[in-house]
């Protein structure tokens, strides 16, 4: 999702402010229909531990992610980070570069599910949730990346760090409104290395699949293992840790990993593809016979290429299919 | 002399592939955990859509509207994840069965997935 530049000046807000006002009193009449829902039933959360580092003019991406960063352990200031995060033509930061960089600092970028209870569930957990909101309107966005510490159901209010406010203490309503105009994007950091308690599941290994893609695989084999102490047997979850032994140089490893995972499910095609292949690769053509003999009831394009492969290596020796 | 020189050079051809074999990269073709990903998405979205196909009220509504229901079910198959995707976000606005306006409410929601489908031209005809 390529969308938005973040900017974040002092002044700018104050604009928006005035304009969210106007549209605020122009909806006067609507708003007044319902009454206000009751806070949200939860304990109340808030990490205080989490650093802050108070924003320069435009710097809300870089401060923020500066904060979800240190929070996990990784040592790194604002200014260390804007030559990866900033871009002076949009006076911002756009949120792919936000979950690239935490990538290169060997963290995976799970996005959330889009609703304030998975905001707080992650609090719950401890880690702090890097948000976009759009301070203004849809027509004038100001995009602004903030941290959300927080959430004080008495109060009804969200904790942030924001801007240079440490402790930002901001209305349910409003804060819901903000990341409402911003498309309800969430992130949370996780150290691969770690069990990923109560994280969307498909969202942490799409993220671990990034690592795998931008050649980051030792970090992806350790996310993989990690996703299979929180979902046993996730087939996605062997798979990536078979394909990263395999990027690894650990071939052999990675064919028996790949036949434990398609023994357990015979019609991953994927599985069933890799395993194949990475056999003839090691020079064991009759074992990918086998295999493909074994699946001869799947079809598909993978499939045919792994048949098309083995049908193409030699069948010396091989015993006979019974 | 001529012929010489062409096998001296056929030679060092010969010894060139040879000694490159073991430099060039020995890549099995897998496939990344992210293409399995992406099929894995586009089967469960596959079946949210074909179960709310399967619903007795938009099966009625498309029996009414003279398709074939296994027509419309054959069309989804061969739809991209984006196509897929869009149709999905449509028919989560089905309205629970049973009530009046539910029917008219998956009426509306039939006939525009029917145009996504391309089995009608309802909207573009009117």
């Amino acid at each position: 999702m390529i969308r938005h530049a973040a900017a974040c000046t002092a002044t700018a807000t104050r604009p928006a402010g005035a304009v969210a006002w106007l549209v605020l009193v122009l909806l006067g009449g609507c708003a007044g229909l319902g009454a206000p829902p009751p806070p949200l039933a939860t304990a109340p959360v808030e990490l205080t531990e989490t650093p802050f580092h108070p924003q320069e003019d435009y710097l809300c991406g870089p401060a923020a992610l500066a904060t979800v960063l240190n929070h996990g352990g990784v040592a790194v200031t604002p200014e260390a980070l804007i030559d990866s995060l900033y871009l002076p033509v949009r006076r911002g930061t756009l949120q792919v570069e936000l979950a690239a960089t935490a990538r290169r600092h060997g963290r995976l970028a799970v996005q959330l599910d889009d609703t304030l209870e998975a905001v707080i569930a992650q609090l719950e957990q401890g880690r702090p949730v890097l948000v976009l909101q759009n301070l203004a309107s849809s027509l004038v966005p100001v995009w602004h990346y903030a941290v959300v510490v927080g959430y004080l159901p008495d109060a009804d209010r969200f904790v942030l760090r924001s801007g240079r406010e440490r402790r930002l203490l901001t209305r349910r309503s409003r804060f819901a409104a903000t990341w409402e105009r911003a498309g309800r994007w969430a992130l949370v950091l996780a150290d691969p290395a770690q069990v990923p308690q109560r994280l969307p599941r498909q969202n942490y290994l799409r993220a671990a699949a990034d690592l795998e893609n931008t050649g980051r695989h030792r970090q992806a084999l350790s996310a993989f293992r990690s996703a299979l102490g929180a979902w046993p047997d996730d087939p996605t979850a062997r798979l990536g840790e078979a394909n990263n032994l395999y990027y690894l140089g650990e071939h052999a490893a990675a064919a028996e990993a790949y036949r434990a995972l398609v023994a357990d499910h015979p019609g991953h095609l994927v599985a069933v593809h890799n395993l194949a292949m990475v056999l003839l690769e090691q020079d064991r053509p009759c074992e990918a016979r086998a295999v493909i003999d074994a699946a001869a009831d799947l079809d598909g394009d993978l499939i045919a290429t792994a048949r098309r492969a083995v049908g193409a290596a030699p069948r010396d020796g091989c015993p006979s299919a019974p | 002399m001529k012929l010489g020189m062409q096998k001296a050079l056929l030679q060092a051809l010969v010894i060139s592939l040879v000694a490159a074999a073991p430099l060039a990269p020995v890549h099995a073709v897998i496939v990344g955990t992210d293409a399995a990903l992406a099929m894995s998405e586009r089967a469960d979205v596959l079946d949210r859509v074909n179960a709310a196909l399967m619903r007795d009220d938009v099966q009625a509504q498309l029996e009414a509207l003279g398709v074939d229901p296994a027509e419309a079910l054959e069309r989804v198959q061969s739809l991209t994840a984006a196509e897929l995707a869009q149709l999905d976000t449509k028919l989560q606005e089905l309205p629970a069965g049973g009530s009046v306006i539910g029917v008219l409410g998956a009426l509306l929601v039939v006939l525009i997935v029917l145009e996504l489908l391309g089995v009608t031209n309802v909207f573009t005809g009117l």
